[in-house]
């Protein structure tokens, strides 16, 4: 498949009187855009509010961060099977991006509903959202509904309202074009044949509520080890129903920019050959761990890779995931390289992860989650503090009377994600 | 300015006491530097001096911890001082192990910054490095002017609060302990870096580790017992009542060989349990709780199996080392394996 | 696939659902620690472990409520499983050594429970069918 990304750099984002791209600023018209999805009758009410990096401004709890795109030709929509009714196979023709850009969906779906995105400050260091033009959407829920039905209504008004917002780049000139392509299996192999074959093996979160990633629409919990074209993710093929834990969440945004399938392909063709991707889940049952790993070894096997990068979401079963699959993947004679975060304990002094196989011999960290941190107060909050002390990483007292937050880095978003994002590693004192 | 006050801690041989035969002499503590002491103390320079020096025998250490510990505490207190050294210890164990131990309580109970230094195969380095910064050493005292001079000049950065770089840099040994620092690059591009020197066969390093299995593969299983020779092993503590060959109840050093040919069940006033980590009231009313010779002499006179080796061979197992442990297994499977043993039951509590 | 199962809980939510050949061991204990000792407990009986022990990023000092899936039967005994409960165990208690489960409000409290509830349901619903 063959896709060609067209990067319209986004510069500023202002309010204005209908959401459009002029001369690199996106504007967005608040109306607009909650009209959407305000009909949901899960849905109370909602705004809009804007974040720049620098800005004094701490956005929390964040659901979901996502990239405004649009499929401007090639067959399919952005985000096929969750906006619309539009299933149809995506990752070829033409895709453009507003970049620089991002929309946050922001709202309590739980007490503990996390995580923060400062905009300035230390906080900001560890978050890539820190260094994106944030169009949060604030959503608040009808009194007393599920938080099943929640989870849903903030899911679907972040894909419909990123959608929209995307829709404002078809017909804009892109400032960089780059062409993605893999081609069928075989093909792929012939053309470089003295290159290593390298596969990117994504674990997607699939547990249950607040803990889920769709595929094409489809709950991950329901699918079993399957190849996909690393340009489907690029128009949103897989998105995040995940909300925990928010270090080490893969928001959808990084579904979109996944950083392996990034740099495999600025390798591709040059020292390495870049397969495809294998997509697998990390169910609960013990069953479900065994089937997956043995199918993703077996498409491993008959891709006849070299060797594969395999990245994971969350932590503690998902170790287990983890492990097993790289096992049988080396068992195979494929050699492995995991990605991914740690929990050391709060004294950094225990085992990092829940799992381990003496396979297991080439780790990249993300670093280790646990550590504490304190953020300085923010001028403006987009959202609310009322669950800072309960959120993941804070605790009794995290909250300080003048603002500022004390707590695990496990409450910033993406602070840790497993995908390789970010520049954060740990090291062995 | 006053110097910085430091309490020097070492033992009966390099106090100048003496050798192993006063291995057993108990805490006592004596005025400015002893020994090696005075070598730290030049390390040391102008900033700070070893106003008093504290010895305990390392074997009354290692069978009196709590006792020892209690007496030298009390001495240290009164210096009020601002850094406690101890060792260096190279590769003596018993002395590594007392080293780690006073140090570590002189800095939880007293809150004085504390170091020592040891060779990397001193059981003290695994059972303390996450509690406290351990300095490198070669393996001997051949290696002392080295050691207290580093010993020294790391002292001085920990007592003045200066910032601890890596290991490798400092010179200590890796305490396990995980650190974040931001790399310049970030983490997809390492992985698919590390992805090519794996593939192409080239060196690389984890950023993780996996922990050490130690998994021995086991031998096949004997399906018919009934003309093998089985021995008994312990690690729950069970010696002659004299202990005679004093095994320490905790972060056991040594392992016993001990007959039990006249016996058809363990006999309470000759066998007892040292152990420290368990509630022994149970073990102490029948011994074969931790050492079944009554089950094993049943299943030897119905013919299951051969026969019963002519003794058990017993350690403790609390807080003894993997390298230890390690060590015991490796030398007396020897003797069982000379004796005719094919098979050994090792009971643990 | 279907086979007789027991879910050993500290979650008032999942004890009270009705599931079709699902028994119930309630464990009354305000955090998972105390079902991971039961469940562990049963494992060494020879129940085998059907789901994984840990939560999929909730840490056992964030999370008060676990919902583990063991068989009925309790034939003959599984060394993976218990290796794999007993990490549970260690792990768990790694965490809570730094810091303490909080006291929740009410509402956050019966979230973490509706949180469980999903996740061993969808471990319920892959067993075969429903």
């Amino acid at each position: 498949m063959r896709l060609e990304v067209g990067k319209i750099f986004i510069e500023d984002i202002r309010f204005g009187e209908s959401t459009h791209v002029e001369k690199g600023t996106l504007y967005v018209n608040e109306k607009e855009l909650i009209d959407l999805f305000i009909e949901d009758d899960r849905i109370k009410s909602a705004k809009i509010e804007l974040a720049k990096p620098g800005e004094s401004i701490r956005i929390t709890p964040v659901k979901d961060v996502l990239e405004p795109r649009v499929k401007v030709s090639g067959g399919g929509t952005n985000f096929p099977g969750v906006v619309g009714n539009k299933v149809k196979q995506v990752g070829e023709g033409r895709t453009h991006v507003l970049s620089g850009a991002a929309v946050v969906t922001v709202g309590k779906i739980v007490g503990f509903q996390e995580g923060i995105v400062d905009m300035t400050g230390i906080g900001a260091d560890y978050t890539p959202f820190s260094k994106m033009l944030n169009i949060c959407v604030v959503i608040e829920p009808e009194e007393g509904i599920e938080s099943h039905a929640y989870e849903a209504a903030a899911r679907e008004a972040g894909l419909v309202v990123t959608n929209f917002i995307g829709e404002a780049g078809r017909n804009i000139e892109p400032d960089e074009i780059e062409v993605f392509e893999t081609k069928g299996i075989i093909e792929q192999a012939k053309m470089y044949p003295n290159l290593p074959r390298i596969g990117y093996v994504c674990m997607l979160q699939s547990q249950g509520l607040l803990h889920d990633t769709y595929v094409y629409g489809v709950d991950a919990k329901k699918i079993i080890p399957t190849l996909m074209n690393p340009t489907e993710f690029m128009d949103g093929a897989v998105i995040s129903g995940n909300c925990v834990a928010s270090c080490d969440k893969i928001p959808t945004y990084l579904h979109q920019n996944d950083p392996i399938i990034e740099e495999l392909f600025e390798k591709h063709g040059k020292e390495l050959n870049f397969m495809g991707v294998i997509i697998t889940n990390e169910n609960v049952f013990l069953a479900d761990k065994e089937r997956c790993s043995d199918g993703v070894a077996k498409l491993a096997r008959l891709m006849d890779l070299d060797g594969v990068i395999i990245t994971e979401e969350g932590y503690g079963n998902p170790d287990t995931d983890l492990m097993m699959n790289c096992k049988k993947v080396e068992q195979n004679g494929i050699k492995t390289v995991l990605v991914t975060d740690e929990f050391p304990g709060r004294d950094g002094k225990s085992e990092s992860l829940a799992d381990a196989v003496k396979e297991a011999d080439a780790l990249v960290s993300c670093g280790q989650g646990n550590i504490v941190i304190t953020m300085p107060p923010m001028d403006k909050v987009i959202g609310t503090l009322e669950d800072i002390e309960t959120m993941i990483g804070g605790y009794d007292g995290s909250l300080k009377e003048d603002g500022s937050i004390e707590a695990e880095i496990q409450i910033i978003i993406s602070a840790t994600s497993a995908f390789g994002c970010n520049k954060l590693t740990a090291r062995m004192h | 300015m006053s110097k910085l006050k430091v309490v020097h801690y070492i033992n009966n041989f390099f106090a100048g006491i003496g050798g192993e035969e006063k291995a057993d002499i108990p805490p006592r503590e004596m005025e400015g530097f002893v020994g090696p002491g005075m070598a730290l103390n030049n390390s040391l320079g102008d900033e700070a001096e070893i106003v008093a020096t504290v010895v305990c025998g390392d074997s009354y250490y290692a069978e009196n911890l709590e006792k020892a510990e209690a007496d030298l505490l009390e001495m240290i207190k009164k210096y009020d001082a601002d850094l406690f050294i101890s060792g260096p210890a190279f590769n003596a164990g018993r002395y590594g192990v007392a080293c780690g131990a006073i140090a570590k309580a002189v800095e939880e109970k007293l809150g004085i910054p504390s170091v020592t230094a040891m060779y990397e195969e001193n059981p003290g380095v695994d059972m303390f490095k996450k509690d406290l910064y351990i300095i490198t050493t070669g393996n001997s005292a051949a290696d002392m002017r080295k050691a207290v001079k580093k010993l020294g000049e790391f002292a001085l950065k920990l007592v003045k609060d200066e910032e601890i770089g890596t290991p490798e840099a400092e010179g200590y040994h890796v305490r396990g302990i995980r650190t974040n620092y931001f790399h310049e690059k970030r983490g997809a591009k390492r992985a698919v870096e590390m992805m090519l020197k794996k593939v192409n066969n080239l060196p690389y390093e984890t950023e993780y580790e996996m922990p050490d299995f130690g998994n021995v593969t086991p031998m096949p299983a004997i399906m018919d017992l009934s003309d093998k020779k089985i021995a008994l092993v312990t690690s729950g503590g069970v010696v002659p009542t004299d202990n005679p060959d004093r095994i320490e109840s905790s972060s056991a050093t040594k392992y016993g060989i001990y007959d039990i040919s006249e016996y058809d069940s363990m006999p309470a006033d000759k066998f007892t349990t040292i152990h420290g980590g368990y509630d022994r009231t149970y073990a102490l009313q029948d011994i074969n709780r931790v050492v079944p010779l009554d089950v094993m002499r049943d299943l030897e006179k119905e013919g299951v199996i051969g026969e019963l080796a002519d003794y058990y061979i017993a350690t403790t197992g609390t807080g003894t080392s993997v390298g230890n442990a390690r060590g015991f297994g490796e030398e007396y499977s020897k003797k069982l394996l000379a004796d005719g043993v094919q098979a050994v039951i090792v009971t643990s509590t | 696939m279907r086979e007789s199962t027991i879910i050993v809980t500290n979650n008032p939510l999942v004890n009270q659902a009705r599931y079709k050949d699902v028994e119930k061991v309630f464990v009354e204990t305000g955090n998972m620690q105390g079902v991971l000792l039961r469940a562990r407990d049963m494992i060494h009986k020879g129940h085998k472990l059907l789901s994984h022990p840990l939560s999929g990023s909730l840490k056992p000092n964030e999370n008060p409520y676990k919902s583990i899936i063991v068989s009925k039967n309790a034939e003959s005994i599984e060394f993976d499983h218990i290796i794999m409960i007993e990490k549970g165990i260690e792990t768990a208690e790694k965490f809570f050594r730094g810091k303490e489960l909080p006291k929740y409000k009410p509402a956050t409290d019966h979230d973490f429970m509706v949180i469980d509830k999903s996740i061993v349901e969808s471990g319920l619903k892959n067993n075969g069918g429903a």
